[in-house]
């Protein structure tokens, strides 16, 4: 290899290692952006009241006080909010697969007149903000009688998630071949067995993807939940750990080890399920 | 077993007209292949008869009843698809039983038949396992397990071994065409290899841009192509098609175009303008012309670019008057890259057809050509 072709190599691989360096740079200051509110969270959670409102502030408390989470649960019914959150969440979910699961099939599946013009439409609800449906929201659930009930927030935030849910499902159904679809059509399949048999069993990622989106939005609703429920004993954690926000006083301690207690179920679901979600994903987004 | 029969069907998809007007008789116990380029409407024949596309006019007959709107799972037919739609999260065993159990078959007779079928096609020691844990072989057996399991009236075959490996291929083909002859049932197979039409097939359809080309048994179709496309289908290498135009002689008729000049007997022609066909085994080439007398006439002269040797025969590709051709050569002529050699072809070996129509115009072959003459 001669002089010049050496040093041109030379710069390029100088050049290309300056252009990583610098993808580094950013991506670095991103995960600080990212990771910032949750380092706050924890060390908010661990330290005392006082230290938390001490001025000049500090990052990381001189002494660590893991009694916050224990006393988090004797301040408030926390333990109730979690039961609170997890049937809401579950029920919204169960509502979710009940519904989804039938409808991504018949929209991949199944000829039907409008059926692209109705999956636009489902995805076009997306567009909608849940806040502009709340009042309507809240007088339906007046009329029928639901308000400060679970199923208020499970048909609310079952709702909620249904189109992302359902389309996720029907990217997924669609990449399962035809020709198994017309090997059980030959084999005297028809639609709700061929469900059962077929789609199901070979749409597990993308059910279990579609699900966990549900879940998490139903876990995370705020807002559907201040207005639906005043009584205390059936509030999910969203607005029952908001009680630590009083009009005088704000308990930081107590409301971040709360919060971060609340992100866990979610959490260790993510990563239970983490190959299965981003194949799931994938397949959604190919399609 | 039924035979099957399609009168007028045509399937539209739009404007698009996929299969125009066809009529074709499979008969009871026949091994029918539909055979045509990629795109030429047979699959979509084959899934007319399976009920699983819609038929946009005229009729499918199954064992004598119209089937136009029977669901596919009562016309009492099998269909082996091109990439094998086993159900993969379902183990060997449950996807070759798994339309006896929708019939309603009792479990232990299920259990019986599969049994039995995997013994017959050395699946025995596979029926616990799922498919992505078998070869591509073995998912075509069970493919064609899962068929046979169901004694179907009619079988449907999808290009079923197109995913296979060349030698496997051969095994599979064999192994179909014995499977076949051992139940008798009726088989429509859909392929676009010609060799495996030629060696497969009772008879077969030869289809182009979604009309029946020619229908007949391989011999037929080799020997007396009713039409250009025909004649470049079937054969291998391809036949050789020379343009050009007919002058009267005394007592017969001469041919002369792109290097070609021969003489054409017993030939009605009435188009100046025709397509001669030459199958690359009636198309000797010799160095020396003196050599070449009982091959027939001298046609032509030509240039060699290469000689291929398969073995069993030798082929030269050449030049001829600005245009490639192939023809036969002795494998043990001293023929090479560059060689002039002259042309020889038995007139009745001579394949005519209308330039314009692309319909046959030539009288008979001899009747002993054959593929792999």
């Amino acid at each position: 290899m001669n002089r010049d072709a050496e040093l041109s190599l030379d710069r390029i691989a100088r050049g290309s290692s300056l252009g990583r360096l610098l993808t580094r740079i950013c991506f670095g200051v991103l995960v600080l952006v990212l990771l910032g509110p949750f380092f706050v969270m924890l060390s908010t959670a661990i330290a005392s009241n006082r230290a938390v409102v001490a001025i000049p502030p500090t990052w990381l408390p001189d002494q660590i006080a893991l009694s916050n989470f224990r006393e988090a649960f004797s301040v408030i019914p926390l333990a109730r909010y979690f039961l609170n959150s997890g049937i809401i969440a579950g029920g919204a979910t169960a509502l979710n697969a009940i519904a989804a699961v039938p409808a991504a099939f018949a929209l991949a599946r199944l000829r039907f007149r409008g059926r692209r013009a109705f999956l636009i439409f489902i995805i076009a609800t997306q567009m909608i903000s849940p806040v502009v449906l709340l009042i309507a929201s809240f007088k339906l659930m007046l009329v029928l009688h639901l308000l400060n009930t679970y199923w208020a927030l499970i048909f609310m935030d079952g709702t909620i998630s249904l189109p992302i849910t359902i389309w996720i499902m029907t990217a997924y159904f669609s990449l399962i071949p035809q020709e198994v679809q017309d090997a059980a059509t030959l084999d005297g399949v028809r639609a709700w067995r061929m469900l059962k048999d077929h789609f199901v069993p070979l749409g597990v990622p993308g059910i279990v993807t579609a699900l966990i989106f549900s879940f998490v939005i139903a876990w995370n609703e705020f807002v559907f939940a201040l207005t639906f429920i005043t009584n205390p004993t059936i509030r999910p954690l969203t607005t029952g750990i908001y009680a630590f926000m009083g009009q005088s006083q704000i308990q930081w301690n107590y409301l971040m080890a709360a919060s971060l207690l609340a992100i866990v179920p979610v959490f260790v679901i993510f990563l239970i399920v983490q190959k299965r979600l981003a194949s799931g994903l994938s397949a959604g987004a190919v399609k | 077993m039924a035979g099957v029969v399609l009168e007028g069907v045509v399937k539209t998809f739009g404007d698009t007209t996929v299969v125009e007007r066809l009529d074709l008789e499979v008969r009871d116990g026949e091994f029918m292949v539909l055979l045509g380029p990629s795109g030429c409407g047979k699959t979509t024949i084959l899934r007319m008869i399976a009920g699983l596309e819609s038929v946009s006019a005229g009729n499918i007959v199954i064992g004598g009843r119209v089937s136009n709107w029977v669901h596919p799972s009562e016309r009492n037919i099998a269909m082996v698809f091109q990439n094998y739609a086993l159900y993969p999260h379902m183990t060997v065993a449950r996807n070759l039983g798994y339309a006896l159990l929708r019939q309603g078959v009792d479990k232990q007779k299920v259990a019986r038949a599969v049994e039995e079928i995997a013994q017959s096609l050395g699946l025995s020691t596979l029926l616990n396992r799922k498919p992505a844990q078998l070869s591509g072989g073995q998912r075509q057996r069970v493919a064609l397990g899962r068929a046979v399991i169901r004694q179907p009236q009619v079988f449907l075959m999808d290009e079923p071994l197109s995913n296979l490996d060349a030698k496997l291929r051969v095994d599979m083909r064999n192994e179909v065409v014995r499977l076949q002859a051992r139940l008798g049932t009726t088989t429509i197979y859909v392929t676009h290899d010609q060799i495996e039409a030629m060696t497969m097939g009772h008879r077969v359809a030869v289809m182009d841009h979604g009309r029946l080309e020619q229908v007949g048994s391989p011999l037929d179709l080799f020997q007396r192509p009713s039409n250009s496309f025909v004649a470049g289908f079937m054969g291998h290498p391809s036949i050789n098609m020379f343009r050009g135009s007919i002058s009267a002689g005394p007592g017969s008729r001469m041919f002369l175009g792109e290097g070609i000049r021969l003489e054409l007997r017993n030939v009605d022609i009435g188009a100046s303008e025709v397509l001669v066909g030459i199958r690359p085994q009636h198309l000797v080439a010799v160095g020396d012309a003196s050599d070449g007398g009982a091959r027939g006439a001298c046609v032509g002269q030509a240039t060699v670019d290469f000689v291929e040797h398969l073995g069993t025969e030798s082929f030269a590709l050449l030049s001829i008057a600005n245009r490639a051709a192939v023809a036969a050569v002795d494998p043990a002529a001293m023929i090479s890259r560059g060689t002039e050699v002259s042309l020889f072809c038995k007139q009745e070996r001579v394949h005519v057809f209308d330039a314009v129509t692309g319909r046959r115009i030539s009288a008979e072959t001899d009747g002993t050509a054959s593929p792999s003459e």
